[in-house]
C-alpha cells in the first residue's frame, strides 16, 4: 500500500478498489516510520470501505494498530445513508480523560508526597477483580444519566458536570439495550480504574504556551493537576461483544460488506443502528459516572493526607473528555452543514472557539483536548481550534509504538519502577510485574504528537503537564 | 499438543516450528495467540488456556470450582468469538481464572466444562482482557490439525 506524503503533517492513501474515500494520515518526518512499520495504514484503508463514509479516513498523529479501526482512527459517516460501526467505537466505550486542577504547588506535593501517594494507593480500586468505590445498586442511574446520576447520589460537584464533555450524560441513553450480562459484569466494578493503560496520575503543569486558554481553562504553572483514564469497564466491554454478535448477522441483510469482520456495521438510521447508539450512550454514562466517582477519590485521597477539606484544595475540574465514541455532529461538508455520525477510536473530540456545546467560559478559546503521556513523559492540554481539518479530532494519547510482548522484554517491572523512582515519580501499580508493558520506552514521543496536532491545526498547544506520581491500574 | 509451521495458512501466525499448545502473537496494542488441535474441542481448549495464560498465572494451587458454559453459534469462527467471550465473562463475574477445561464440541456447538481458581490466588502475567476480538480471525485446518488466531483487546 502507498502512503505518500503531501505535506510537513499529512501522508495521504489514495482510493483503490472499494475504498469510498482516501486515507489522510496527521504524521511528522519524526513519527510516520513508526506508522509505516505496523498495519495501522492497512485499517484506515479499510475503514475507507465504510458505506457513507465522508471526506476521508483519517488517523491522528498517535495512530497504531488497532483491530478493525486503528487505534487514532476518525471515520464521519452521512446520517441519512451512512453505517454506524461499533469497531469505530471499541470495547471500551466512552474511554476516556479527565483532568482536576488544584491550589497546590510542586512544593506542596513533594512535602506531603508519601501521604498523598498511600492515600490514593488505598483509594483508587485497580487491576483484576471487581472493587468499585459505588454501591452496584447504582447502576440503573448511571445507565440513564451517567456522572449526573452520581452526583445525585453524594459524588463529586455540579460544577464538574458544566465541565466535561456532553455535560457527562449522554443523549438518546437506552439502558433497556444493556444486557443483563453487561450488568453483571460492570455493577461491581462503578469507580474503578481497570487495568492497562489506564491510570491516575498526579502532575505538574510544566509549562503554558496559550497564557489566555490556559486561564480560561485554570491552569497555571507549576500547578498541580491530576488526570484520571479509564473508561466504561466490564459493562462496556461486554456491550461491545455483544452488539457486534448481533451486527455481524444483521450487516449481511443490509447487503453491507467489510474487509474486517470487526468493522461491522449497520444503517445508523435502523433497528439495529438505533439499538446500537442507545446502548453506546448508556454504556457512555457509566463511564462518565466512573470517572467523576474516581475523581471524588482522588479529592478525598488529598484532602485526607493533608488534613484539609476537598473545597480548600480547589480541586476543580478542567475537563472531562472521551475518546472512543460515535456522535452524531454537524459538520460543514464542501460548504454546507451536514449531520454525520463521527466514529473516534482513540481520538478526542476537539471543538473549536464559538461551539455552542462549550460552556459559556471555554467558548472564546475552544473544547479542552487532553492528550496523556506514558508514565515518566510528558501530557498535554491542547485546544479546539476553528478550522479543524479531520472533523473536529485530534489525538488521544502518545500511542503505542511497541507491542507489549517487545516491551516486557526489554526490562523487568521492577526495573521499569526503579527508573521512574529515580526520576522523582512515584509509582504505585497495581503489578510491578506488569508495569514494563506501559513502560515509557513503548509509546511515541507524546511531545512530536502534540507538536503535529499543533501544526496541523488538529488542536493548538495549551500546556505540558510533567508527571509526579503515578497510580497504575 | 501441536505445532505451528512456516507453512500454515494463517495470517499472523508464528513463521517457525514452535512445539507448544499456543503462540503468542505481538500487536501493537494488544494481543493475540495462534493455537491447534487436533479436534474443535482441543483447539478451544488450547486457545482457553492461552488466553487466560495471557492474564494470569497459577502457581501450585488446584482447581476447586468448575463451571458449566454452553455456546451455540452460527459459524466455526463465531464459535471460537462466543465460546471464548462466555469463559471472559464467567471469569469476571465469578471472580476466578481458569485453568482446565473440558471441552466437547462440533463446528457449531460446544459444551465447556472450566475449572480454575479464585482470582486472587492468581498471579498477573499480563493486563485483564477486555474482550474477544473478529480482528485477522482466522480459523481452518491444515494437515489434519485445526488451526486459528486470535486476537484481544486488553
Amino acid at each position: 500500500m502507498e502512503v505518500t506524503k503531501v505535506s510537513e503533517t499529512v501522508w495521504t492513501i489514495d482510493r483503490s478498489e472499494g475504498m469510498r474515500v482516501p486515507g489522510r494520515i496527521f504524521s511528522s518526518e519524526s513519527l510516520i516510520e513508526t506508522v509505516l512499520a505496523d498495519r495501522a495504514p492497512e485499517q484506515v484503508a479499510n475503514v475507507a470501505h465504510l458505506p457513507g463514509i465522508v471526506g476521508a479516513s483519517y488517523a491522528m498523529p498517535d495512530i497504531h494498530w488497532g483491530y478493525g479501526f486503528a487505534i487514532g482512527g476518525v471515520a464521519a459517516t452521512a446520517l441519512d445513508d451512512g453505517v454506524v460501526s461499533p469497531g469505530g467505537v471499541g470495547f471500551d466505550i466512552c474511554c476516556g480523560v479527565r483532568l482536576l486542577g488544584s491550589a497546590l504547588d510542586e512544593d506542596d506535593f513533594r512535602a506531603h508526597r508519601r501521604d498523598i501517594m498511600a492515600e490514593l494507593d488505598a483509594r483508587i480500586p485497580r487491576g483484576m477483580g471487581k472493587g468499585g468505590i459505588a454501591p452496584h445498586r447504582l447502576i440503573g442511574d448511571i445507565l440513564r444519566s451517567g456522572a449526573a446520576a452520581a452526583l445525585n447520589h453524594g459524588y463529586g460537584t455540579e460544577r464538574d458536570l458544566a465541565r466535561c464533555e456532553e455535560n457527562g450524560t449522554s443523549s438518546g441513553a437506552d439502558p433497556a439495550a444493556i444486557t443483563d450480562k453487561a450488568i453483571d459484569r460492570g455493577q461491581h466494578q462503578i469507580g474503578s480504574l481497570g487495568s492497562g493503560n489506564h491510570f491516575l496520575e498526579v502532575q505538574a503543569v510544566d509549562r503554558v504556551h496559550d497564557g489566555t486558554a490556559a486561564h480560561a481553562f485554570g491552569l497555571s504553572e507549576g500547578m498541580v493537576v491530576v488526570m484520571i483514564h479509564c473508561g466504561s469497564r466490564g459493562l462496556g466491554h461486554q456491550t461491545c461483544t455483544d452488539q457486534l454478535r448481533l451486527m455481524g448477522t444483521a450487516m449481511h441483510r443490509y447487503g453491507i460488506d467489510v474487509p474486517d469482520r470487526q468493522l461491522a456495521s449497520v444503517p445508523i438510521v435502523s433497528p439495529e443502528g438505533e439499538q446500537y447508539l442507545g446502548a453506546m450512550a448508556a454504556s457512555a454514562n457509566f463511564a462518565w459516572a466512573n470517572r467523576h466517582i474516581l475523581a471524588h477519590a482522588a479529592r478525598q485521597g488529598f484532602a485526607a493526607a493533608l488534613g484539609a477539606s476537598p473545597d480548600a484544595l480547589g480541586m476543580d475540574l478542567i475537563f472531562d473528555v472521551a475518546h472512543n465514541l460515535a456522535k452524531i455532529e454537524t459538520h460543514d461538508v464542501a460548504g454546507r452543514p451536514v449531520d454525520v455520525c463521527v466514529h473516534r477510536k482513540g481520538a478526542t473530540r476537539a471543538f473549536g472557539p464559538g461551539h455552542p456545546e462549550l460552556p459559556p467560559d471555554l467558548r472564546p478559546v475552544g473544547q479542552p483536548v487532553l492528550v496523556p503521556g506514558s508514565m515518566g513523559t510528558a501530557s498535554w492540554v491542547l485546544r479546539g481550534t476553528d478550522a479543524n481539518p479531520a472533523f473536529a479530532s485530534a489525538a488521544h494519547g502518545a500511542g503505542r509504538v511497541m507491542s507489549r510482548k517487545k516491551a516486557k522484554k526489554q526490562a523487568s517491572g521492577h526495573a521499569v519502577r526503579l527508573g521512574l523512582e529515580s526520576e522523582g515519580i512515584s509509582v504505585r501499580p497495581s503489578s510491578v510485574r506488569l508495569l514494563s508493558e506501559e513502560a515509557p520506552y513503548a509509546y511515541k514521543d507524546v511531545d512530536a504528537v502534540a507538536d503535529v496536532c499543533h501544526d496541523a491545526g488538529l488542536a493548538h498547544k495549551v500546556a505540558r503537564l510533567r508527571p509526579l506520581g503515578v497510580v497504575k491500574g | 499438543m501441536g505445532a505451528l509451521t512456516s507453512s500454515s495458512p494463517l495470517r499472523g501466525a508464528a513463521p517457525t516450528i514452535i512445539e507448544v499448545p499456543y503462540t503468542i502473537l505481538s500487536h501493537t496494542a494488544d494481543t493475540g495467540i495462534a493455537a491447534v488441535g487436533p479436534t474443535i474441542g482441543e483447539l478451544l481448549k488450547e486457545l482457553a488456556t492461552g488466553m487466560f495464560g495471557l492474564m494470569a498465572t497459577v502457581a501450585d494451587s488446584p482447581p476447586h470450582r468448575s463451571i458449566e458454559v454452553a455456546v451455540r453459534s452460527a459459524t466455526v469462527e463465531d464459535l471460537i468469538v462466543d465460546t471464548l467471550s462466555e469463559l471472559l465473562f464467567r471469569s469476571e463475574v465469578d471472580d476466578l481464572v481458569f485453568t482446565h477445561f473440558d471441552i466437547d464440541a462440533t463446528e457449531t456447538s460446544a459444551l465447556v466444562v472450566a475449572r480454575g481458581v479464585d482470582v486472587r490466588a492468581a498471579e498477573p502475567a499480563g493486563p485483564p482482557i477486555k474482550a474477544v476480538t473478529y480482528h485477522d480471525l482466522a480459523v481452518g485446518r491444515c494437515g489434519g490439525e485445526w488451526e486459528a488466531t486470535v486476537y484481544f483487546d486488553v
